[in-house]
């Protein structure tokens, strides 16, 4: 019975163990393999600019090979020249292997969200090493972002997944001028693309009133408003001279007075018009003295002529 | 039997006139819900999200259902019957789904965003051709190259930013700069963990933008792996992808479209991605639990010109001084109620064909927007227009007549130093004739 007992048990266990190390091997079998990364080396970043001469041969007008990761000074791209960005890849691979990304970028430093891409060529240099570049022109950086002169960042990846650290570089600045489009007028920054300008807050202004009419300083308009009181000034003496007097006046005094005095509140009314009154309230009181007037005038006229007549 | 009839038409009655009684509250805050699992989402693995999903919804008063995709694929599930939907927002987690309530998954779709309601789309490396073009539809172009014999998409590449040296697997930080309309200041503090398909959205689509955008250094390979040469494929590399995108549409109809179902899922809600921070946020978003927002008490009063401070008139004169007020108001979820909006960059115009100035409304105590305005020295028939568009937030457009008259006659500057020459001449002549009069008549 004991015995039983114990052969039991360790069937049990026996069970148990070969459940576990069967799953253990089924673990095993299931992990994927670590893949082979390689490590690569990176060397000779250079930046050439060549441009055609008169004879229409292309020939380098200067080469720099980028040390320390950055270009001394900006590079210049424009109509009549192209850049020729190059590196040096040394990776244990055959010689048929291209590098899944190969990517020049130059990012607009101002418009963040214009950048010119280009794909990179790859060519064997050899035993284990290729030979990454990047051709560049104005015309194909137009035809990504349009005319937009400026300030470019630029930056070169090249990556794969079998490398164990893929290579990624900020070189330095390009400056990028267009000078003329195809229909030979100068190059304008494109406008802003509907994204670009649909959420942005837009220039507050103010509508710019006509400007006031140029008037004289006021010392000239006063001085010219006085002239204007000087033949009145004058008038006096002149019609005193030319014998102007007053000697029939005593004899139709009373007439007088109230024709004259008519004449008057005429002009005052006409200046009284200008200042305030309306229109239609002022005939009825001009029509009202003009008939006072008459009147006034014609017993006026009347007590001269008997005067005269006397 | 009378009795019944008469109560039936009581209810009948009733039901129609509550019917017609408008929600005092957001039309656009969803209230009935339909989230859709497909291939790569079920309720175990993108329980997280669904969790989420079904708290807020009954926080805020609304309803939740989840359907499989070949139940809601079926003629029978009534997404629209009689032209009347069955839900106001749609959450489709069903890269594979074809159809819905027995129609074209992108026609149904489309009319549902156009009737104003709100669908966040999900993609996948195995997405349906219907799912594609409902993506096109909204503006959002996904990357197309297959592998496995065209079965599956190739999923966005980034050599540099990923997890654990997957390239698949995006560690993505280019969150958009929203001001928090979208995404909160606290799921844009940690990477985004993104595995899927990537898309592009047209240059000259306005309503479109990348909520979380690739790293310089992704791209969206070909078949093979490679960047691809092939022109026009600059869209597909570098920050011109849009992982997760929002399209906020004309009649304020929201969608968000992703092309990785993978990024919902419990896996990738880790502690050191934000992927459950940014999740619930898109989905408060599109079911309109935040960035709603509304205007009203649009006013216009005299300050200084012809007529009584502080009135507002029918018709003002040229060159007045005019001051503007506006209330805005943001849609409150949690609280269900509206609140005053925040921004402080409302701007107002004052346009006849053109605009003829436009000025940012400043805030008062009270939260009200008030801009002082001058009225130019045009006369005609103006409007003032305020039109508020940020990603984001819902847009606002609104326009109100106001003529503007030039002077009358009698309203122009009287007295001018400049005519006092001619004034005098007048007065000269005057006092000339009445003393020529006198000598003419009395001299003897």
């Amino acid at each position: 019975m004991k015995h039983c007992r114990g052969g039991t048990r360790l069937a049990g266990c026996r069970a148990v163990l070969a459940l576990a190390l069967g799953l253990v091997l089924f673990g095993a079998a299931r992990c994927t393999p670590q893949k082979n990364l390689v490590p690569i080396e990176v060397t000779d970043l250079t930046l050439d600019t060549t441009e055609e001469n008169a004879g229409g041969v292309t020939e380098t007008k200067s080469s720099e090979v980028i040390i320390g990761g950055s270009l001394k000074e900006a590079a210049h791209l424009h109509d009549s020249n192209e850049l020729l960005v190059t590196l040096s890849v040394l990776v244990d691979k055959p010689s048929d292997f291209k590098p899944q990304q190969r990517l020049l970028t130059l990012s607009h430093a101002e418009r963040k969200t214009r950048a010119a891409k280009f794909v990179g060529d790859v060519r064997s240099a050899g035993e284990g090493s290729l030979r990454v570049e990047f051709r560049v022109t104005a015309e194909a950086v137009e035809k990504q972002v349009g005319t937009l002169n400026g300030e470019y960042s630029a930056e070169v990846i090249v990556a794969d997944s079998a490398f164990e650290e893929s290579y990624r570089t900020s070189f330095g600045k390009i400056v990028v001028s267009h000078a003329h489009q195809e229909d030979g007028s100068l190059s304008v920054d494109p406008e802003p693309s509907a994204r670009e300008s649909a959420y942005e807050l837009r220039k507050e202004f103010e509508h710019v009133m006509r400007p006031a009419d140029k008037r004289a300083p006021s010392a000239i308009s006063l001085v010219f408003a006085g002239a204007m009181f000087c033949p009145l000034v004058l008038l006096v003496p002149v019609a005193a001279s030319a014998g102007a007097n007053l000697k029939k006046l005593p004899s139709v005094f009373l007439s007088a007075v109230l024709f004259h005095a008519a004449v008057a509140a005429t002009l005052g009314v006409i200046v009284y018009y200008w200042l305030s009154l309306p229109f239609l309230k002022t005939l009825p009181i001009l029509s009202g003295l003009s008939a006072f007037a008459a009147l006034a005038g014609f017993h006026l006229l009347r007590g001269l002529c008997k005067e005269k007549a006397d | 039997m009378g009795i019944m009839l008469v109560l039936m038409l009581v209810l009948v009655c009733g039901q129609s006139v509550i019917a017609a009684v408008p929600d005092p509250t957001s039309l656009h805050q969803a209230r009935k819900t339909l989230v859709v699992l497909g291939a790569g989402a079920t309720e175990k693995t993108h329980s997280g999200l669904l969790a989420s999903l079904r708290t807020r919804s009954d926080g805020h008063g609304g309803t939740m259902e989840v359907v499989k995709s070949k139940e809601a694929a079926a003629k029978s599930f009534h997404f629209r019957k009689w032209d009347r939907w069955s839900y106001d927002s749609l959450v489709l987690l069903a890269p594979d789904l074809t159809h819905l309530g027995g129609e074209k998954l992108a026609g149904v779709v489309n009319d549902f965003v156009l009737s104003g309601r709100s669908v966040m789309l999900t993609g996948s490396d195995e997405m349906s051709s219907e799912v594609r073009d409902l993506a096109k539809l909204l503006g959002v172009s996904f990357h197309e190259s297959f592998v496995d014999g065209g079965s599956k998409n190739t999923r966005v590449l980034d050599f540099f930013q990923n997890d654990g040296g997957h390239a698949e697997q995006i560690l993505a930080t280019g969150y958009a700069d929203d001001a928090g309309a979208i995404l909160s200041d606290a799921a844009k503090k940690k990477p985004l963990l993104w595995s899927g398909v990537g898309s592009s959205l047209g240059d000259d689509n306005p309503l479109a933008a990348g909520a979380v955008r690739a790293h310089s250094t992704s791209f969206c390979p070909t078949r093979k792996g490679f960047m691809s040469k092939k022109k026009g494929m600059g869209r597909f590399v570098g920050a011109q992808i849009s992982l997760v995108s929002v399209v906020q549409a004309r009649n304020n109809a929201r969608a968000v479209v992703t092309g990785s179902i993978d990024m919902l899922s419990d896996a990738s809600r880790r502690p050191e991605t934000s992927n459950a921070a940014v999740c619930e946020d898109l989905t408060d978003w599109v079911l309109g639990y935040k960035s709603l927002l509304r205007q009203r008490d649009f006013s216009h009063a005299l300050v200084e010109g012809q007529g009584v401070p502080g009135q507002t008139q029918e018709v003002y004169r040229i060159k007045d001084k005019l001051r503007v007020t506006t209330r805005v108001e943001e849609w409150s979820a949690a609280k269900q109620a509206w609140l005053p909006f925040g921004r402080e960059d409302l701007q107002v115009e004052f346009t006849m064909l053109d605009p003829h100035l436009r000025k940012t409304f400043s805030k008062d105590l009270q939260g009200t927007y008030v801009a002082d305005v001058t009225a130019p020295d045009v006369y005609g028939v103006f409007k003032f227009v305020v039109d508020y568009n940020r990603v984001g937030y819902s847009y606002i457009h609104f326009e109100e007549q106001v003529p503007i008259r030039p002077y009358r006659h009698d309203e122009y500057e009287r007295f001018i130093v400049a005519a006092y020459p001619y004034y005098a001449s007048i007065f000269s002549t005057m006092g000339a004739f009445f003393l020529f009069g006198l000598s003419v008549l009395y001299t003897k």
